[in-house]
Protein backbone atom coordinates (compact mmCIF):
# COMPACT_ATOMS: atom_id res chain seq x y z
CA UNK A 1 0.00 0.00 0.00
CA UNK A 2 3.38 2.24 0.20
CA UNK A 3 3.39 2.05 -3.31
CA UNK A 4 0.82 4.58 -3.57
CA UNK A 5 2.31 7.15 -1.76
CA UNK A 6 5.62 6.89 -3.73
CA UNK A 7 4.30 7.55 -6.62
CA UNK A 8 2.47 10.82 -5.66
CA UNK A 9 5.29 12.62 -4.74
CA UNK A 10 8.06 11.36 -7.33
CA UNK A 11 7.20 14.25 -9.91
CA UNK A 12 6.43 12.29 -13.67
CA UNK A 13 7.33 9.15 -13.02
CA UNK A 14 5.27 6.97 -15.95
CA UNK A 15 5.15 3.67 -13.96
CA UNK A 16 2.03 2.13 -12.84
CA UNK A 17 1.29 2.07 -9.15
CA UNK A 18 -0.76 -1.29 -8.50
CA UNK A 19 -2.71 -1.31 -5.25
CA UNK A 20 -2.06 -4.71 -3.06
CA UNK A 21 -4.83 -4.95 -0.73
CA UNK A 22 -2.66 -7.22 2.18
CA UNK A 23 -5.85 -8.89 3.05
CA UNK A 24 -8.75 -9.64 1.17
CA UNK A 25 -11.50 -9.71 3.18
CA UNK A 26 -14.14 -12.62 2.31
CA UNK A 27 -17.28 -11.19 2.85
CA UNK A 28 -18.89 -14.29 1.29
CA UNK A 29 -17.28 -16.61 3.25
CA UNK A 30 -18.98 -20.48 2.25
CA UNK A 31 -17.40 -22.18 5.20
CA UNK A 32 -19.27 -22.40 8.53
CA UNK A 33 -16.31 -22.00 10.43
CA UNK A 34 -13.78 -19.29 10.86
CA UNK A 35 -11.06 -20.85 8.96
CA UNK A 36 -7.40 -19.20 9.52
CA UNK A 37 -6.63 -17.09 6.37
CA UNK A 38 -4.18 -18.98 4.42
CA UNK A 39 -0.47 -17.60 3.28
CA UNK A 40 -1.59 -14.84 0.82
CA UNK A 41 1.64 -12.71 0.73
CA UNK A 42 2.45 -13.31 -3.46
CA UNK A 43 -1.28 -13.05 -5.08
CA UNK A 44 -1.14 -10.69 -8.02
CA UNK A 45 -4.14 -7.89 -7.44
CA UNK A 46 -5.99 -9.49 -10.12
CA UNK A 47 -6.01 -13.08 -7.87
CA UNK A 48 -6.64 -11.27 -5.11
CA UNK A 49 -9.40 -9.71 -6.13
CA UNK A 50 -10.65 -13.07 -8.00
CA UNK A 51 -10.60 -14.71 -4.34
CA UNK A 52 -12.71 -11.74 -2.70
CA UNK A 53 -15.02 -11.97 -5.75
CA UNK A 54 -16.30 -15.91 -5.11
CA UNK A 55 -15.08 -15.94 -1.77
CA UNK A 56 -12.89 -18.85 -1.92
CA UNK A 57 -9.94 -19.28 0.97
CA UNK A 58 -7.21 -20.59 -0.87
CA UNK A 59 -3.37 -19.88 -0.45
CA UNK A 60 -1.87 -18.14 -3.00
CA UNK A 61 0.55 -21.55 -4.47
CA UNK A 62 -2.71 -23.81 -5.04
CA UNK A 63 -4.87 -20.71 -6.80
CA UNK A 64 -1.79 -20.57 -9.16
CA UNK A 65 -2.20 -24.64 -9.65
CA UNK A 66 -5.54 -24.33 -9.98
CA UNK A 67 -5.46 -21.38 -12.41
CA UNK A 68 -2.30 -22.79 -14.32
CA UNK A 69 -2.96 -25.10 -17.77
CA UNK A 70 -0.28 -27.60 -18.59
CA UNK A 71 0.72 -25.34 -22.06
CA UNK A 72 1.76 -22.85 -19.89
CA UNK A 73 5.52 -22.25 -19.66
CA UNK A 74 5.17 -25.86 -21.21
CA UNK A 75 4.51 -27.37 -18.02
CA UNK A 76 7.23 -26.77 -16.28
CA UNK A 77 5.28 -25.45 -13.25
CA UNK A 78 2.94 -27.11 -11.23
CA UNK A 79 -0.52 -27.56 -13.35
CA UNK A 80 -3.93 -27.89 -12.59
CA UNK A 81 -4.73 -31.47 -15.17
CA UNK A 82 -4.93 -33.43 -11.27
CA UNK A 83 -6.91 -30.84 -9.63
CA UNK A 84 -9.15 -30.30 -13.03
CA UNK A 85 -10.18 -34.43 -13.32
CA UNK A 86 -10.80 -34.07 -9.13
CA UNK A 87 -13.07 -31.03 -10.15
CA UNK A 88 -14.92 -33.17 -12.85
CA UNK A 89 -15.82 -35.98 -10.74
CA UNK A 90 -16.72 -33.64 -8.05
CA UNK A 91 -19.14 -31.88 -10.25
CA UNK A 92 -20.72 -35.61 -11.74
CA UNK A 93 -21.32 -36.41 -8.29
CA UNK A 94 -23.36 -33.09 -6.72
CA UNK A 95 -25.18 -32.22 -10.08
CA UNK A 96 -26.20 -35.71 -10.68
CA UNK A 97 -27.59 -36.05 -7.34
CA UNK A 98 -29.50 -32.85 -7.41
CA UNK A 99 -31.23 -32.87 -10.77
CA UNK A 100 -32.35 -37.58 -9.70
CA UNK A 101 -33.95 -35.61 -6.68
CA UNK A 102 -35.90 -32.88 -8.25
CA UNK A 103 -36.95 -34.52 -10.95
CA UNK A 104 -38.05 -37.97 -9.79
CA UNK A 105 -39.65 -39.29 -13.05
CA UNK A 106 -37.34 -38.15 -15.52
CA UNK A 107 -36.54 -41.14 -18.31
CA UNK A 108 -32.87 -42.25 -17.71
CA UNK A 109 -31.15 -41.29 -21.14
CA UNK A 110 -32.58 -37.50 -19.96
CA UNK A 111 -31.38 -37.61 -17.02
CA UNK A 112 -27.79 -38.33 -18.32
CA UNK A 113 -28.29 -35.56 -20.92
CA UNK A 114 -29.29 -33.38 -18.82
CA UNK A 115 -25.86 -34.33 -16.29
CA UNK A 116 -24.23 -33.88 -19.50
CA UNK A 117 -25.96 -30.25 -20.40
CA UNK A 118 -25.03 -28.89 -16.53
CA UNK A 119 -21.40 -30.01 -16.79
CA UNK A 120 -20.79 -29.18 -20.45
CA UNK A 121 -18.13 -27.17 -22.13
CA UNK A 122 -20.48 -24.82 -22.97
CA UNK A 123 -21.81 -24.23 -19.62
CA UNK A 124 -18.90 -24.35 -17.63
CA UNK A 125 -17.34 -21.65 -20.03
CA UNK A 126 -20.25 -19.75 -19.06
CA UNK A 127 -19.67 -20.39 -15.28
CA UNK A 128 -16.27 -19.52 -15.41
CA UNK A 129 -16.96 -16.19 -17.26
CA UNK A 130 -19.06 -15.35 -14.45
CA UNK A 131 -16.91 -15.55 -12.06
CA UNK A 132 -14.48 -13.64 -13.89
CA UNK A 133 -11.98 -16.50 -14.69
CA UNK A 134 -10.62 -15.44 -17.63
CA UNK A 135 -8.13 -12.88 -15.71
CA UNK A 136 -6.41 -15.01 -13.33
CA UNK A 137 -6.23 -18.20 -16.04
CA UNK A 138 -3.01 -18.85 -17.00
CA UNK A 139 -2.17 -20.54 -20.46
CA UNK A 140 -0.75 -20.23 -24.02
CA UNK A 141 -3.15 -20.73 -27.31
CA UNK A 142 -1.49 -23.27 -29.47
CA UNK A 143 -1.47 -22.95 -33.04
CA UNK A 144 -4.43 -25.73 -33.87
CA UNK A 145 -6.56 -24.47 -31.00
CA UNK A 146 -9.51 -23.49 -33.16
CA UNK A 147 -11.69 -20.80 -32.67
CA UNK A 148 -13.03 -22.56 -29.25
CA UNK A 149 -10.14 -22.48 -27.12
CA UNK A 150 -10.22 -19.68 -25.02
CA UNK A 151 -14.09 -21.05 -23.75
CA UNK A 152 -12.17 -24.57 -23.32
CA UNK A 153 -9.31 -23.62 -20.99
CA UNK A 154 -12.31 -21.40 -19.54
CA UNK A 155 -14.45 -24.90 -18.48
CA UNK A 156 -10.91 -26.38 -17.53
CA UNK A 157 -9.70 -23.81 -15.42
CA UNK A 158 -13.29 -23.69 -14.02
CA UNK A 159 -13.73 -27.23 -13.22
CA UNK A 160 -10.03 -27.02 -11.58
CA UNK A 161 -11.48 -24.33 -9.29
CA UNK A 162 -13.98 -26.85 -8.04
CA UNK A 163 -11.35 -29.47 -7.61
CA UNK A 164 -9.44 -27.19 -5.36
CA UNK A 165 -12.21 -26.04 -3.54
CA UNK A 166 -13.38 -29.77 -2.41
CA UNK A 167 -10.06 -30.16 -1.95
CA UNK A 168 -8.79 -27.43 0.43
CA UNK A 169 -12.01 -26.21 2.17
CA UNK A 170 -14.24 -29.55 1.90
CA UNK A 171 -17.22 -31.26 0.38
CA UNK A 172 -19.95 -28.54 1.96
CA UNK A 173 -18.32 -25.64 0.70
CA UNK A 174 -17.85 -27.03 -2.81
CA UNK A 175 -21.60 -28.50 -3.03
CA UNK A 176 -22.79 -25.06 -1.35
CA UNK A 177 -20.23 -23.03 -4.34
CA UNK A 178 -21.87 -25.89 -7.06
CA UNK A 179 -25.66 -25.31 -5.60
CA UNK A 180 -24.90 -21.72 -5.70
CA UNK A 181 -23.43 -20.53 -8.99
CA UNK A 182 -24.74 -23.98 -11.39
CA UNK A 183 -27.73 -25.74 -10.14
CA UNK A 184 -29.41 -22.70 -9.10
CA UNK A 185 -29.65 -21.62 -12.84
CA UNK A 186 -32.47 -22.86 -14.33
CA UNK A 187 -32.51 -25.65 -17.54
CA UNK A 188 -35.54 -26.05 -19.22
CA UNK A 189 -34.97 -29.75 -19.70
CA UNK A 190 -38.09 -30.38 -22.55
CA UNK A 191 -35.70 -30.18 -25.89
CA UNK A 192 -34.01 -33.77 -23.97
CA UNK A 193 -37.25 -35.58 -23.70
CA UNK A 194 -38.46 -38.49 -25.62
CA UNK A 195 -41.55 -36.82 -27.34
CA UNK A 196 -41.72 -38.14 -30.23
CA UNK A 197 -44.53 -40.04 -30.14
CA UNK A 198 -47.13 -39.01 -27.22
CA UNK A 199 -49.89 -40.32 -27.89
CA UNK A 200 -48.04 -43.78 -27.93
CA UNK A 201 -45.91 -43.31 -24.80
CA UNK A 202 -48.90 -41.81 -22.83
CA UNK A 203 -50.70 -44.55 -23.31
CA UNK A 204 -47.95 -47.09 -22.25
CA UNK A 205 -46.92 -44.66 -19.34
CA UNK A 206 -50.84 -45.06 -18.22
CA UNK A 207 -50.81 -48.99 -18.60
CA UNK A 208 -47.80 -49.31 -16.45
CA UNK A 209 -49.22 -46.99 -13.68
CA UNK A 210 -52.26 -49.43 -13.99
CA UNK A 211 -54.74 -46.40 -14.48
CA UNK A 212 -57.68 -46.09 -16.91
CA UNK A 213 -56.47 -45.83 -20.78
CA UNK A 214 -55.89 -42.21 -21.91
CA UNK A 215 -58.92 -40.20 -23.85
CA UNK A 216 -59.06 -36.98 -25.94
CA UNK A 217 -62.18 -35.04 -25.14
CA UNK A 218 -63.03 -31.69 -26.51
CA UNK A 219 -63.17 -29.15 -24.29
CA UNK A 220 -63.37 -26.34 -26.44
CA UNK A 221 -64.15 -25.26 -29.98
CA UNK A 222 -64.40 -22.22 -32.10
CA UNK A 223 -64.40 -21.15 -35.98
CA UNK A 224 -64.55 -25.07 -37.10
CA UNK A 225 -65.84 -23.82 -40.72
CA UNK A 226 -63.67 -21.34 -41.20
CA UNK A 227 -60.11 -20.65 -42.02
CA UNK A 228 -58.69 -20.03 -38.44
CA UNK A 229 -60.29 -22.81 -35.86
CA UNK A 230 -59.62 -23.22 -32.72
CA UNK A 231 -60.00 -26.49 -31.25
CA UNK A 232 -58.79 -26.99 -27.11
CA UNK A 233 -58.23 -30.59 -26.70
CA UNK A 234 -57.73 -32.32 -22.79
CA UNK A 235 -56.40 -35.60 -22.67
CA UNK A 236 -58.21 -37.92 -20.18
CA UNK A 237 -57.32 -40.70 -17.39
CA UNK A 238 -60.93 -41.35 -16.52
CA UNK A 239 -62.44 -38.33 -14.88
CA UNK A 240 -58.97 -36.82 -14.67
CA UNK A 241 -57.34 -34.15 -16.97
CA UNK A 242 -53.77 -35.03 -17.57
CA UNK A 243 -52.97 -32.41 -20.07
CA UNK A 244 -54.14 -30.20 -22.72
CA UNK A 245 -53.38 -28.98 -25.90
CA UNK A 246 -54.62 -26.72 -28.33
CA UNK A 247 -54.40 -26.55 -32.16
CA UNK A 248 -55.81 -25.24 -35.16
CA UNK A 249 -57.02 -29.15 -35.94
CA UNK A 250 -58.45 -31.54 -33.86
CA UNK A 251 -55.49 -33.79 -34.43
CA UNK A 252 -53.21 -31.23 -33.74
CA UNK A 253 -54.53 -30.45 -30.52
CA UNK A 254 -54.93 -34.11 -29.52
CA UNK A 255 -51.10 -34.74 -30.02
CA UNK A 256 -50.44 -31.32 -28.08
CA UNK A 257 -52.33 -32.62 -25.28
CA UNK A 258 -51.05 -36.10 -24.80
CA UNK A 259 -47.27 -34.17 -25.01
CA UNK A 260 -48.13 -31.77 -22.71
CA UNK A 261 -49.10 -34.43 -20.22
CA UNK A 262 -46.37 -36.13 -20.32
CA UNK A 263 -44.34 -33.09 -19.92
CA UNK A 264 -46.75 -32.65 -16.44
CA UNK A 265 -45.53 -36.44 -15.98
CA UNK A 266 -41.71 -35.89 -16.83
CA UNK A 267 -41.13 -33.18 -15.07
CA UNK A 268 -42.65 -33.16 -12.35
CA UNK A 269 -40.35 -31.31 -9.83
CA UNK A 270 -39.63 -32.21 -6.29
CA UNK A 271 -39.06 -28.43 -4.26
CA UNK A 272 -36.28 -28.76 -1.93
CA UNK A 273 -35.43 -32.17 -2.12
CA UNK A 274 -33.57 -33.99 0.46
CA UNK A 275 -30.09 -34.99 -1.01
CA UNK A 276 -27.69 -37.63 0.08
CA UNK A 277 -25.39 -35.41 0.42
CA UNK A 278 -26.65 -33.17 3.41
CA UNK A 279 -25.82 -35.89 5.34
CA UNK A 280 -22.14 -34.62 5.14
CA UNK A 281 -23.19 -31.77 7.06
CA UNK A 282 -25.58 -33.27 9.41
CA UNK A 283 -24.37 -34.41 13.26
CA UNK A 284 -23.30 -37.87 13.90
CA UNK A 285 -27.22 -38.71 15.25
CA UNK A 286 -29.23 -37.11 12.52
CA UNK A 287 -27.04 -38.90 9.68
CA UNK A 288 -27.99 -42.48 11.55
CA UNK A 289 -31.87 -40.81 11.50
CA UNK A 290 -31.36 -39.80 7.52
CA UNK A 291 -34.20 -41.52 5.36
CA UNK A 292 -33.48 -40.78 1.85
CA UNK A 293 -36.21 -39.87 -1.10
CA UNK A 294 -38.65 -42.46 -1.90
CA UNK A 295 -37.80 -43.71 -5.58
CA UNK A 296 -39.65 -42.84 -8.82
CA UNK A 297 -41.03 -45.33 -11.08
CA UNK A 298 -38.62 -45.89 -14.16
CA UNK A 299 -40.53 -45.29 -17.55
CA UNK A 300 -42.60 -47.10 -19.41
CA UNK A 301 -40.72 -49.37 -21.98
CA UNK A 302 -42.21 -48.50 -25.60
CA UNK B 1 -30.21 -42.13 -37.34
CA UNK B 2 -30.40 -38.14 -36.89
CA UNK B 3 -27.62 -36.15 -35.69
CA UNK B 4 -28.23 -35.29 -31.84
CA UNK B 5 -29.28 -31.74 -30.99
CA UNK B 6 -27.08 -29.42 -28.66
CA UNK B 7 -27.22 -29.94 -25.65
CA UNK B 8 -29.48 -26.76 -23.70
CA UNK B 9 -27.44 -24.05 -21.67
CA UNK B 10 -28.96 -23.37 -18.19
CA UNK B 11 -29.78 -19.48 -17.90
CA UNK B 12 -27.26 -17.33 -16.22
CA UNK B 13 -28.80 -14.56 -14.27
CA UNK B 14 -26.60 -12.91 -12.07
CA UNK B 15 -28.16 -12.99 -8.43
CA UNK B 16 -30.09 -15.91 -8.91
CA UNK B 17 -28.40 -18.67 -6.38
CA UNK B 18 -25.34 -16.46 -6.30
CA UNK B 19 -24.13 -12.92 -7.04
CA UNK B 20 -20.89 -11.66 -8.01
CA UNK B 21 -20.32 -8.28 -8.57
CA UNK B 22 -19.63 -7.20 -12.25
CA UNK B 23 -16.82 -4.68 -11.68
CA UNK B 24 -13.34 -6.42 -11.77
CA UNK B 25 -11.09 -3.08 -12.63
CA UNK B 26 -10.98 0.49 -11.83
CA UNK B 27 -7.57 2.35 -13.31
CA UNK B 28 -7.35 6.22 -11.75
CA UNK B 29 -5.55 8.45 -14.21
CA UNK B 30 -4.28 11.92 -13.25
CA UNK B 31 -1.98 14.77 -13.84
CA UNK B 32 0.82 15.44 -11.18
CA UNK B 33 0.90 19.45 -12.20
CA UNK B 34 -3.18 20.13 -13.28
CA UNK B 35 -5.58 21.95 -11.39
CA UNK B 36 -8.46 19.78 -12.65
CA UNK B 37 -6.67 16.57 -10.91
CA UNK B 38 -6.43 18.11 -7.58
CA UNK B 39 -9.51 16.56 -6.37
CA UNK B 40 -8.40 13.09 -7.52
CA UNK B 41 -5.60 13.10 -5.96
CA UNK B 42 -6.73 14.65 -3.07
CA UNK B 43 -8.86 11.23 -3.24
CA UNK B 44 -5.79 9.31 -3.24
CA UNK B 45 -4.52 10.70 -0.35
CA UNK B 46 -7.71 10.45 2.08
CA UNK B 47 -9.88 8.29 0.80
CA UNK B 48 -9.07 5.47 -1.80
CA UNK B 49 -7.67 3.22 0.77
CA UNK B 50 -11.07 2.90 2.83
CA UNK B 51 -12.53 3.03 -1.00
CA UNK B 52 -10.09 -0.14 -1.73
CA UNK B 53 -10.98 -2.17 1.59
CA UNK B 54 -14.73 -1.34 0.87
CA UNK B 55 -13.98 -3.37 -2.32
CA UNK B 56 -11.72 -6.17 -2.54
CA UNK B 57 -12.99 -7.24 -5.35
CA UNK B 58 -12.06 -4.96 -7.81
CA UNK B 59 -8.36 -4.24 -8.72
CA UNK B 60 -7.37 -0.81 -8.27
CA UNK B 61 -4.61 0.69 -10.25
CA UNK B 62 -2.84 4.04 -10.04
CA UNK B 63 -1.72 5.16 -13.11
CA UNK B 64 -0.10 8.81 -13.95
CA UNK B 65 -1.48 10.68 -17.10
CA UNK B 66 0.32 13.64 -17.36
CA UNK B 67 -1.13 17.00 -18.96
CA UNK B 68 -4.67 15.23 -19.11
CA UNK B 69 -7.53 15.77 -16.88
CA UNK B 70 -8.25 12.63 -14.60
CA UNK B 71 -10.25 9.97 -15.68
CA UNK B 72 -11.80 6.88 -13.38
CA UNK B 73 -12.15 3.81 -16.24
CA UNK B 74 -13.73 0.64 -15.14
CA UNK B 75 -13.49 -2.54 -16.95
CA UNK B 76 -16.48 -5.16 -16.35
CA UNK B 77 -16.46 -8.75 -16.19
CA UNK B 78 -18.51 -8.61 -19.34
CA UNK B 79 -15.63 -7.40 -21.08
CA UNK B 80 -17.18 -4.08 -21.19
CA UNK B 81 -15.58 0.11 -20.21
CA UNK B 82 -16.95 3.07 -18.65
CA UNK B 83 -15.32 6.09 -18.60
CA UNK B 84 -15.93 8.75 -16.59
CA UNK B 85 -14.07 11.91 -16.35
CA UNK B 86 -13.56 13.76 -12.75
CA UNK B 87 -11.92 17.04 -13.71
CA UNK B 88 -12.34 19.46 -11.30
CA UNK B 89 -14.75 17.07 -8.91
CA UNK B 90 -14.16 17.25 -5.61
CA UNK B 91 -13.20 14.30 -3.32
CA UNK B 92 -16.64 13.58 -2.28
CA UNK B 93 -18.14 14.49 -5.63
CA UNK B 94 -15.80 11.94 -7.28
CA UNK B 95 -16.86 8.96 -4.64
CA UNK B 96 -20.45 9.82 -5.78
CA UNK B 97 -20.09 9.57 -8.89
CA UNK B 98 -18.24 6.31 -9.26
CA UNK B 99 -20.89 4.69 -7.50
CA UNK B 100 -21.66 4.74 -11.09
CA UNK B 101 -19.12 1.62 -11.61
CA UNK B 102 -19.53 -0.22 -8.47
CA UNK B 103 -23.00 -0.58 -8.41
CA UNK B 104 -24.35 -0.21 -11.19
CA UNK B 105 -22.41 -2.41 -13.40
CA UNK B 106 -21.86 -2.29 -17.27
CA UNK B 107 -25.50 -1.65 -18.09
CA UNK B 108 -26.04 2.05 -19.92
CA UNK B 109 -27.34 4.51 -18.02
CA UNK B 110 -31.22 4.17 -18.30
CA UNK B 111 -34.56 7.02 -17.75
CA UNK B 112 -35.62 5.93 -14.81
CA UNK B 113 -39.42 6.84 -16.02
CA UNK B 114 -39.84 5.24 -19.29
CA UNK B 115 -39.70 1.32 -19.19
CA UNK B 116 -42.07 0.94 -15.97
CA UNK B 117 -41.85 -2.35 -13.85
CA UNK B 118 -40.35 -5.48 -15.46
CA UNK B 119 -41.55 -8.72 -13.82
CA UNK B 120 -41.15 -12.48 -15.01
CA UNK B 121 -44.60 -12.54 -13.70
CA UNK B 122 -46.37 -9.81 -14.44
CA UNK B 123 -49.77 -11.01 -13.78
CA UNK B 124 -51.21 -13.44 -11.10
CA UNK B 125 -53.49 -14.74 -13.37
CA UNK B 126 -51.89 -15.47 -16.21
CA UNK B 127 -51.72 -13.21 -19.17
CA UNK B 128 -54.82 -13.63 -21.46
CA UNK B 129 -54.88 -16.36 -24.27
CA UNK B 130 -57.97 -17.05 -26.83
CA UNK B 131 -56.96 -21.33 -26.10
CA UNK B 132 -57.88 -20.65 -22.49
CA UNK B 133 -62.05 -20.74 -21.67
CA UNK B 134 -61.37 -18.22 -18.70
Amino acid sequence: MSCVRSSLFALARPAAATFRIAQAISFRALTTQAAAAPKRGDLTPAQAAFLARTGFNFSAKLLKQATTHKTYKDGKVPHSEQLQYFGEQVLDLYVTEYIHAKYPNLPPATLRDAVAAYTSTATLSMLGKSIGVQDVMRWEPQEVSGKDSEARMQAKITKALIGALYKAQGAVAAKKFIHAALLAKDMDLAPLLPLDEPKRALSALLKRQGRERPVSRMLHETGRHSSAPVFVVGAFSGLDKIGEGAGSSIKMAEYRAAKDALLKYYLHTRVNPPLPSDTEAMPHAERNAYVGAPLGDTPAIL
Amino acid sequence: MPPRPPLPIPVFKNGVGMFVPQIKRIVFNYCERSGSSRGLIDFFQRDLKQFAEAHPHVEMVVHPRPSKHPLVKGTFISGRQKVLCVKNMSSKEIQEHIKLLTEAADAHAKPAIKGGVVSSTPAVRGIWSPFKQI
